[in-house]
């Protein structure tokens, strides 16, 4: 039955993904602790190695569209990095109550970041630019220049800090700040941020795998119901109307915080 | 680039393979193990495939990039 389970946390976190941008860890973590009735080191250990094998794919055909920013993603990636073992060193040394604590706080922290940027689009720099990808929606080349490398740096390494601490891509941190401040078109920042999701989560999660905390049964059917539902959700968001799905996600991230925060304190 | 994307393909589908395996067969669980290092470990080569392909095309800032990445990634598996 928990392979059941495993299979549909996998298929919503991917669903949520292809539709509001925010999958993976963001749900498989709190899922796992609900239904599968996971210890919290354990969620985060499973959320990162899921994480890391759907960035795999992700990455594989966002190379094959040339739209990943290679020398920045490369370059971030490195403090990016060093932050996520940092933090996932601290996490496994760390009580189970605060690290729900702290996921609650994040999840908190997301939602009210959600419901203030819902109706929020991002614009981006269109002139001749060092960068540049073909965007097939546009139909033209898209060119840009990364503007405010250092905070870059400073939001990425962040991203990484809370990747290994609890067990999420940093996706949802970095692609509006890259986007916002560094003024990287979306699609760039958001196909690099997969390809960095998925070399943090993977040094992170090696920590995780050291001291006995994946469970590979768990992760394959998470992968598996992932891939799928990598699908299903591109054919779900040309259907539904994102904004009554992103509030009602909403409001489930902040039923799942508060019970997540108050299950731990009491 | 293509080439080293597929590192990526060939590392999930052998990672999702093994896991499978380990599942399907009670009594060989350490394939599972071989798959999660498997996954894990893809993005360490799919770094060194970087480092190679930019070094042939001499692009030697993001080939210096992807070296001290692989570094630091190596490094981090031991600490």
């Amino acid at each position: 039955m928990e392979f059941v389970i495993a299979f549909f946390i996998g298929i919503l976190s991917s669903i949520t993904a292809s539709m509001l941008g925010i999958g993976g860890g963001v749900v498989i973590v709190p899922l796992s602790l609900i239904f599968l009735k996971l210890p919290i080191h354990n969620a985060i250990a499973v959320s990162l190695v899921t994480i890391v094998s759907t960035s795999l794919l992700v990455t594989y055909k966002n190379i094959e569209k040339k739209i990943i920013n290679m020398p920045m993603g490369l370059g971030l990636e490195v403090s990016t990095s060093i932050f996520a073992v940092v933090a996932s060193l601290i996490a496994i040394n760390l009580n189970q109550d605060v690290l729900k604590i702290a996921f609650g706080v994040f999840l908190l922290s997301l939602s009210f970041f959600m419901m203030k940027n819902s109706k929020s689009k991002y614009e981006y720099s269109e002139t001749n630019g060092k960068f540049s990808y073909f965007d097939q929606n546009l139909n033209k080349v898209v060119y840009y220049d990364i503007k405010n490398i250092p905070m870059a740096i400073l939001i990425s390494s962040f991203a990484g800090f809370l990747s290994g601490m609890l067990g999420v891509g940093g996706g949802i941190v970095k692609v509006p700040i890259l986007n916002a401040v560094c003024k990287i078109p979306i699609k760039a920042a958001t196909a690099t941020s997969s390809m960095m999701v998925g070399i943090t989560a993977a040094c992170a999660s090696i920590v995780y795998f050291r001291h006995g905390y994946v469970i590979p049964n768990i992760v394959l059917f998470m992968s598996l119901g992932a891939v799928f539902g990598s699908k299903v959700g591109l054919y779900i968001a040309h259907k539904a109307k994102n904004e009554v799905i992103e509030k009602v996600f909403i409001a489930l991230l902040l039923i799942v915080a508060i019970e997540m925060i108050v299950k731990a304190l009491i | 680039m293509k080439f080293v994307a597929l590192v990526l393909k060939i590392g999930f589908y052998i990672g999702l393979l093994l896991l499978f395996a380990g599942f399907v067969f009670k009594g060989y669980g350490y394939l599972s193990a071989y798959g999660i290092y498997a996954l894990l470990f893809t993005p360490y080569v799919f770094v060194l495939a970087l480092s190679i392909f930019y070094l042939f095309n001499k692009d030697y800032k993001i080939f210096l990039f992807s070296i001290i990445l692989l570094g630091v990634l190596i490094i981090s598996t031991f600490v």
